[in-house]
């Protein structure tokens, strides 16, 4: 591997209000390698990149490219250079085709006309380089995240980037989707594309990476080649202490069923014959956690909004704490002692323009203390906001920054912060860990078996098949909306594998 | 964070002062883009004054001197205000809840009716109860008028921003038809409504000017509504609505009982500026009644960026331009066309330097806007 430097930041300071984000880095970035940050929720990792591809500036420092000093850190600027970035969130338009997503704001050849045959084969030449394989015509809606993150790449690789800036890729894949992800990534990296590769999964980044730098604090701990660190000492580099993965589950005996689904569908608005969810039934008993194992869009959402009440069953009953509460509103469940946890923090799980104290209360505003009479309690709510990010370890200046100025890991940590904080019987809980750093993980964790101890009840939607194992009393099986199958927790993973792509069909 | 400032190299101590400054003054700063916004407007307004063969001192001198120069100008500049606060605090509650409301046009003139009918119509009332009965038909007729559009959102689907602004040109046909007949005195030759009696209006505060109580009450109800908005339970349900409706579901509101809320709200405030423009000003309604202060308080309320001291200060400053273009058109010959022009330039700029602020905030500051 050559070791000539493309990217070198020196002495990047940048503060927001109240925290320094990044203090005196300095980083180097070989050409042709894959280099990845590592580092916990807040560290200062997607601020960097953000730099780089010019969505901030650097309060002082500077950034030499290829050897030249790289001034002038706008977007626009960032593609002339070749830098591209895959953001955790995609910006494609849904509605929209690949091809007219790939082409959008390029000018066209001959303009006023659009020209997309000429773009057609522009990008079928660059996929055909890279060893892509697309469909120009579907549209963004009818393809899996898997391959719209495919489409942000080659858009990227179309627009002349030679160096890949990829945050938290693998955070919405599954793992087929990410191995898939990890191989194009290596044959590009092959070709001579440069990536920058953040992730919390210290398995992925052992697996694919040249060089490893560790943030924390905003400050760069150290780079270490890969081939001479282990999983062990990059979890004590990010988070300066051992990290327990193993937990022991105590031994509980379990009580009555408090969550019974009995033979729910759900029918499919747009397609008559098919259906979303197929005669689910199952139980959830008090001082259970039950997993539910399955690759992502097998109908998970579905499930967790019709038992949260945000949508109703075509069919079928469902119950809570010895209650039909098929026609329940959502506040009225929540009323009875339901939190739920969704995957789709962002759009659904936070208001991102307010504030972390506002967010801290979103269901329970209106319940005492946090009302009185007819007044909000700014005090109360304060207080017990304050409470949130301590015990959490939410990493922000004050509970009045607005949710989106908080990194990816502490925008869950709210989330979650908020779930288990508030009265609970039945805890509803998506892709809990998500985006979490290793020692945020092992803290919901332990929080989980905490509340199974007191005797909440547990359903866990995750496509993470380790953490379902890890937690779980019982594992169900979800396939096209179908419980295919139910395992206990010491099923090996290859045959639940096996169950969630379908296998039971054959 | 003293320790930023031993980076090594001055220029960029320099630039990280700034930097450090601008984001602790953040509020100065965003006002001094603001006022340097108005000066530049001011400035390239006056040239083309210039142009038009006028000395553009003697029609600024005029329009300093006709808005708050003396106490019959500045009486008139607040009297204005207050229609136009009205307008703007509608728009921005709408705004709040997610709902555009451009029909705040239409609502005002259906709260002056509402105020026409209690106050022309009924008589032998104690003043102070008459006054609140006309406030309160005025503020149920705008609410009416903008319950419609509601209604037509929620169960229909139909866009608010065509219904809001069809139902202003019903509203204007409506009055119109009004003037016409049922509501006309029988000897008038004018096509005007009947005049509200002595009872119905509303004193005046600042003797020798028009200002009447209707200023102090439309700083009362500006203070009541921003604490609805951020101080109750309802107040954050109808943010959270506006804000992001998928989470809104989410935390159990009720969507549907927030907008309806919102409209009674949104409805509401522009009638009662309808009420008070009626029972302060104008005391019978004439075609023309209303003049657009529905549309200016879409601008005030973004200029304002639906912030309660940006919104009163920008509805000053609405009321200081249309009272003080009056001046400049009669004193100085200032064409009326070329005075629509500045006043554009003012809005354009001023919010312009809003976007400025914005990015700034984004990028050097810290903390994406
Ligand atoms: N726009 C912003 N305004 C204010 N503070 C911000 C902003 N963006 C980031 N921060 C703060 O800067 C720090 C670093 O955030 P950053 O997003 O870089 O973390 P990260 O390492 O990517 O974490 P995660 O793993 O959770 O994504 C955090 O304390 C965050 O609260
Ligand atoms: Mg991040």
């Amino acid at each position: 591997m050559s070791e000539e430097i493309y990217l070198s930041f020196r002495n990047i300071r940048k503060s927001f209000p109240g925290v320094i984000a990044l203090d005196d880095i300095s980083l180097e970035i070989y050409k042709g390698q894959i280099h990845a940050l590592l580092g916990e929720n807040g560290a200062g990792k997607s601020t960097l990149m953000n730099i780089l591809y010019g969505l901030y500036h650097q309060d002082s420092g500077e950034i030499f490219l290829s050897g030249e000093k790289y001034e002038q850190n706008t977007p626009k600027n960032a593609i002339r250079h070749g830098i591209g970035m895959i953001h955790q969130h995609f910006m494609l338009i849904p509605n929209f085709t690949v091809l007219e997503n790939i082409i959008l704001g390029q000018p066209s050849p001959k303009p006023p006309k659009l020209e997309k045959e000429y773009f057609r084969n522009e990008i079928l030449n660059v996929a055909k380089k890279f060893g892509i394989t697309v469909d120009l015509d579907l549209l963004i809606e009818e393809i899996s995240v898997g391959m719209q993150q495919k489409i942000e790449i080659l858009k990227a690789l179309y627009k002349g980037a030679e160096l890949l800036i990829l945050d938290e890729p693998t955070s919405v894949l599954t793992p087929q989707e990410s191995q898939e992800l990890f191989k194009m990534l290596t044959a590009l990296n092959k070709k001579g594309t440069t990536i920058i590769f953040i992730s919390h999964k210290l398995k992925e980044v052992m697996q694919i990476s040249d060089r490893i730098s560790v943030l924390r604090d905003g400050k760069l701990i150290s780079t270490v080649n890969k081939s001479e660190t282990t999983p062990h000492e990059l979890s004590r580099l990010m988070v300066g202490r051992e990290i327990i993965t193993q937990y022991s589950k105590a031994e509980i005996k379990i009580g009555e069923e408090i969550l019974i689904l009995d033979d729910i569908t759900l029918g499919d608005h747009h397609n008559q014959h098919r259906h979303l969810l197929k005669n689910v039934s199952f139980k959830v008993g008090q001082g259970e956690i039950v997993g539910i194992a399955g690759v992502d869009e097998n109908g998970q959402k579905e499930l967790a909004e019709i038992i949260s009440g945000l949508r109703k069953p075509t069919s079928g009953k469902i119950s809570m704490f010895g209650k039909d509460v098929t026609h329940c509103t959502t506040r009225q469940l929540i009323e009875m002692g339901m939190s739920y946890i969704p995957a789709d923090r962002r759009n659904q799980g936070l208001v991102l323009d307010f504030k972390i104290s506002e967010n801290a209360i979103l269901e329970t505003h209106y319940q005492k203390p946090f009302t009185r009479g007819l007044s909000l309690q700014r005090k109360v709510i304060d207080k017990f906001a304050n409470e949130l990010i301590q015990e959490y370890d939410v990493r922000t200046p004050s509970i009045n920054v607005p949710v989106k100025n908080l990194s990816g890991g502490n925008q869950q940590k709210v989330i979650v912060g908020r779930e288990f904080l508030k009265k609970n019987h039945f805890l509803l809980v998506m892709q809990p860990t998500w985006g979490l750093d290793v020692g945020a993980i092992e803290y919901v964790h332990k929080k989980l078996l905490e509340a199974r101890e007191k005797g909440v009840t547990i359903l866990l939607i995750s496509t993470d098949l380790e953490e379902v194992r890890k937690l779980s009393d019982r594992i169900l099986v979800i396939y096209e909306g179908e419980i295919v199958g139910e395992v206990d927790s010491s099923t090996d993973i290859e045959e639940i594998g096996l169950l969630m792509a379908g296998s039971h069909k054959h | 964070m003293s320790e930023l400032s031993t980076t090594s190299n001055t220029p960029t101590l320099i630039k990280e002062r700034i930097i450090l400054f601008a984001r602790k003054n953040m509020g100065l700063v965003s006002t001094l883009i603001s006022i340097m916004a108005i000066g530049l407007a001011l400035l390239i307004g006056g040239i083309l004054i210039a142009f038009a063969g006028i000395d553009p001192f003697d029609a600024i001198t005029y329009l300093v001197k006709g808005s708050f120069g003396n106490r019959y100008g500045f009486g008139e500049t607040l009297t204005r205000f207050v229609p136009l606060l009205f307008c703007s605090l509608s728009f921005a509650i709408a705004h709040k809840s997610g709902f555009f409301n451009v029909g705040a046009e239409g609502q005002l003139l259906m709260g002056a009716v509402g105020a026409v009918l209690v106050g022309a119509y009924i008589d032998g009332l104690h003043p102070v109860l008459h006054v609140l009965l006309c406030i309160i038909a005025g503020v149920i007729f705008g609410a009416i008028w903008a319950g419609i559009a509601g209604f037509l959102k929620i169960f229909l689907g139909s866009d608010e921003l065509i219904n809001t602004m069809m139902l202003n040109y019903v509203a204007i046909l409506l009055v119109d038809y009004l003037i016409h007949g049922p509501i006309k005195p029988p000897e008038s030759y004018l096509y005007v409504s009947e005049t509200i009696l002595p009872s119905a209006k509303l004193p005046i505060i600042l003797s020798k000017s028009p200002l009447h109580l209707g200023f102090i009450i439309s700083l009362v109800v500006t203070a009541v509504v921003f604490y609805i908005i951020y101080r109750t339970p309802i107040g954050f349900q109808m943010r959270t609505v506006g804000a992001n409706r998928r989470a809104a579901s989410y935390a159990g509101i009720n969507i549907v009982w927030a907008t309806i809320v919102a409209l009674i709200t949104t409805g509401g405030l522009a009638g009662m500026g309808g009420a008070m423009e009626l029972m302060g000003t104008q005391f019978k309604i004439v075609n023309g009644f209303s003049a657009g202060y529905g549309y200016d308080g879409i601008g005030v309320a973004v200029m304002g960026r639906y912030h309660p001291i940006g919104i009163l200060l920008a509805a000053l400053l609405f009321a200081v331009i249309r009272v003080g273009m009056g001046a400049m058109q009669r004193g100085a010959g200032v064409p009326f066309p070329l005075l629509n022009v500045i006043q554009g330039l003012i809005i354009i700029f001023v919010i312009a330097s809003g976007y400025l602020t914005n990015r700034l905030s984004e990028t050097v500051i810290g903390g994406r806007a």
